[in-house]
């Protein structure tokens, strides 16, 4: 059996050069296939620009392209090169250049970055120089020779890192989740059986491959089991979410994933008159992963496109995360996600996931799914002792596919990984199998599957002049009608004529979708001393969402 | 054909869709890179000009860099007009 990504592809390739491995679609209705022929011609001669730009075995390469067959091929390019691939997020139109420019070289300069991939109008947006970007080689994907190339003659072994996986963040909080090919193949050889993938299946996605859950989940695993994915742009889903039933439709496609959110987002905003003659009957997973997932979304969800062949028996849910590859635990329809209705007292005040019956105040947990083969979780305490089932605690896992660590990054990995188990920050129980998670227990925002350091928005907004400085913090308000959390942001300003003041406001937001690119769903400019702090002197975070509840909206939570 | 439709867009965009009601939307107003509006509330203005104007603007051309400003929107609203 192969022991690498390389030689999975090219297995591909040699049996089925004419199989189909990915179908991009683009936003003006073109349809670009890429075979595994394709895959390995155009990939090998990206390689050989590559290797002409000074990279090596084990180098890293970073890719910044947006939706195209060329992302791919850039990506499987530094595969076969033995290089270690990196895909990051084109800059939004919206982005400070010079800021994303500097945070970018930073990044290049700590990872030690050989080469950047991107394309013309990347590069000349955020500036970058004929063939130089901070200490790398810059590559255009479009001033490619067009000479055919061989395959490189490189032979990574099974413990070579395959990928750099980089987390959500600025750059000085990014980190570089370190994958080896050994726990790629791992993964997906345990997690294709639990999904029970078969040849005729086919795999939609209009998922970002900068996000793990679109590069392992609809990149990775289709280039391993040949399954065929198609590629929707994640920027034009956003602005016709229509576009995904279409490809289902036309493409008979059987599984997608997507973060919680989407789920509501499809069924309050596909119009009718862009549904047509859609049929969702193919589809028998629905995989909701990448954000705490809510009963109600799927309930919405079922409602709304029940009548196009959706089923509840397709709705299924996954526990996943960079660090173990992608998923922890998986439901499906002989295994489907459990829904329970807790005490709300127990779980709010003794973190105790005790069911009741209707009539008792309670909160809704749906699981996500049932352990992968060869994988184990323990609940643990502070003290990471483990805690019995229906306890809540701090998720730690075990498995045969965890990373081999954060990349050059030795002070965090010792953080969470420690003796085989990695301890994730997400809090959760377990209960008859099923692994349930509650929240989070570092401080992170999931706001539309997309993650966020609340201390990188304080930072940003700190600055802001007006602000008081250091008096500012963000916070995540779940709102199960959009089915993510809302962003909150309460800042102090120095002067009190500045309270509630608009300008000021605006400027807020404005440097905010400039740095971070963030939307605030609330922002409130309040007088000093308004934020309570800790007896430390810091501001925290959860008695200060209790008193924005409290002050604005009348509630306690 | 569409001369009222900075006045009608400014209002549904202040009322609708923008995070902050009392900033105002002048024709040249950024609205996604002000952070006043998100992309996801892009396809309600797309939904709010197609129902109102009776124009589709497509996929390629609808991009947020494109749908800026009421004055862009405008642009893109006449230049979709009649295809």
């Amino acid at each position: 059996m192969p022991e690498t990504l390389k030689e999975v592809v090219l297995e591909h390739y040699r049996r089925e050069p004419e199989r189909l491995y990915v179908r991009c679609l683009m936003p003006d209705g073109a349809v670009a296939p890429v075979t595994y022929a394709d895959l390995v011609a155009r990939g090998s001669q990206f390689a050989a620009a590559l290797e002409a730009r000074g990279a090596r075995r084990g180098d890293i390469v970073i890719v910044i392209l947006p939706h195209s067959p060329d992302l791919f091929y850039a990506f499987f390019g530094a595969v076969l090169g033995g290089q270690v691939p990196s895909i990051l997020a084109p800059p939004s139109f919206k982005l400070n250049r010079d800021h994303y420019r500097e945070e970018l070289e930073a990044l290049l300069r700590r990872i030690d970055a050989r080469v950047v991939v991107t394309d013309a109008e990347t590069a000349a947006l955020i500036g970058a120089e004929a063939n130089r970007l901070g200490t790398a080689t810059l590559l255009l994907a479009g001033e490619l020779p067009p000479d055919a190339a061989a395959v490189p003659d490189v032979s990574p072994a099974a413990d070579d890192l395959v990928l750099l996986q980089h987390s959500s963040g600025s750059t000085g909080l990014k980190k570089g989740v370190a994958l080896s090919n050994r726990a790629v193949l791992r993964q997906i050889r345990s997690y294709a059986p639990t999904l029970r993938l078969a040849k005729d299946d086919a795999i939609v996605s209009w998922l970002p491959l900068y996000h793990d859950m679109g590069l392992i989940a609809c990149t990775i695993l289709p280039a391993v089991t040949g399954v065929p994915v198609t590629a929707i742009s994640p920027l034009q889903w956003v602005t016709r979410p229509s576009v995904l039933l279409k490809a289902i439709s036309d493409y008979r496609c059987t599984l997608t994933w997507m973060p919680n959110f989407a789920y509501e987002f499809l069924a309050q905003r596909v119009r009718a008159s862009q549904i047509g003659d859609v049929r969702l009957d193919s589809m028998r997973a629905w995989i909701n992963c990448a954000e705490p997932t809510i009963a109600q979304s799927h309930r919405r969800f079922l409602e709304r496109f029940e009548p196009l062949g959706v089923t509840r028996a397709s709705l299924w849910t996954c526990y996943a995360m960079a660090e173990t590859v992608f998923a922890v635990s998986q439901s499906t329809d002989v295994a489907p996600p459990k829904i329970e209705r807790l005490d709300r007292e127990a779980f709010q005040s003794r973190a105790a996931a005790v069911p009741v019956g209707e009539g008792v105040a309670a909160v809704e947990a749906m699981s996500g799914g049932v352990l992968l083969a060869g994988t184990q979780v323990r609940i643990v305490d502070e003290q990471r002792e483990e805690l019995d089932d229906r306890r809540v605690g701090e998720i730690a896992i075990h498995c045969h596919s965890l990373f081999t660590g954060y990349f050059r990054d030795p002070e965090t990995t010792a953080k969470s990984l420690s003796d085989g188990w990695y301890y994730s920050g997400d809090l959760g129980y377990v209960a008859d199998g099923h692994v349930f998670i509650t929240g989070r227990k570092k401080d992170l925002l999931i706001i539309a599957g997309k993650n966020y350091y609340p201390q990188d928005i304080e930072r940003v907004v700190s600055a802001v002049p007006g602000v008081y400085p250091g008096r500012v913090v963000a916070l995540g308000l779940d709102d199960p009608s959009i089915g993510t959390q809302r962003l909150i942001v309460l800042a102090e300003v120095e002067n009190e004529s500045k309270v509630d003041d608009p300008a000021l406001a605006a400027a807020v937001r404005t440097e905010l979708a400039g740095e971070l690119d963030c939307v605030i769903d609330d922002l409130r400019l309040l007088p000093h001393m308004w934020l309570l702090k800790t007896s430390s002197g810091k501001v925290a975070r959860a008695p200060n969402l209790h008193r924005f509840l409290e002050t604005f909206h009348g509630s306690r939570t | 054909m569409v001369s009222d439709a900075p006045e009608k867009l400014a209002r549904f965009i202040q009322s609708e869709v923008a995070k902050d009601p009392r900033q105002p939307v002048l024709p040249a107003t950024p609205l996604i890179s002000s952070g006043l509006v998100d992309s996801f509330s892009l396809i309600r203005v797309l939904a709010f000009v197609e129902d109102e104007f009776g124009i589709v603007i497509p996929d390629e051309a609808a991009t947020a860099a494109a749908m800026d400003s009421i004055e862009l929107i405008v642009k893109l609203m006449d230049t979709y007009a009649n295809a």
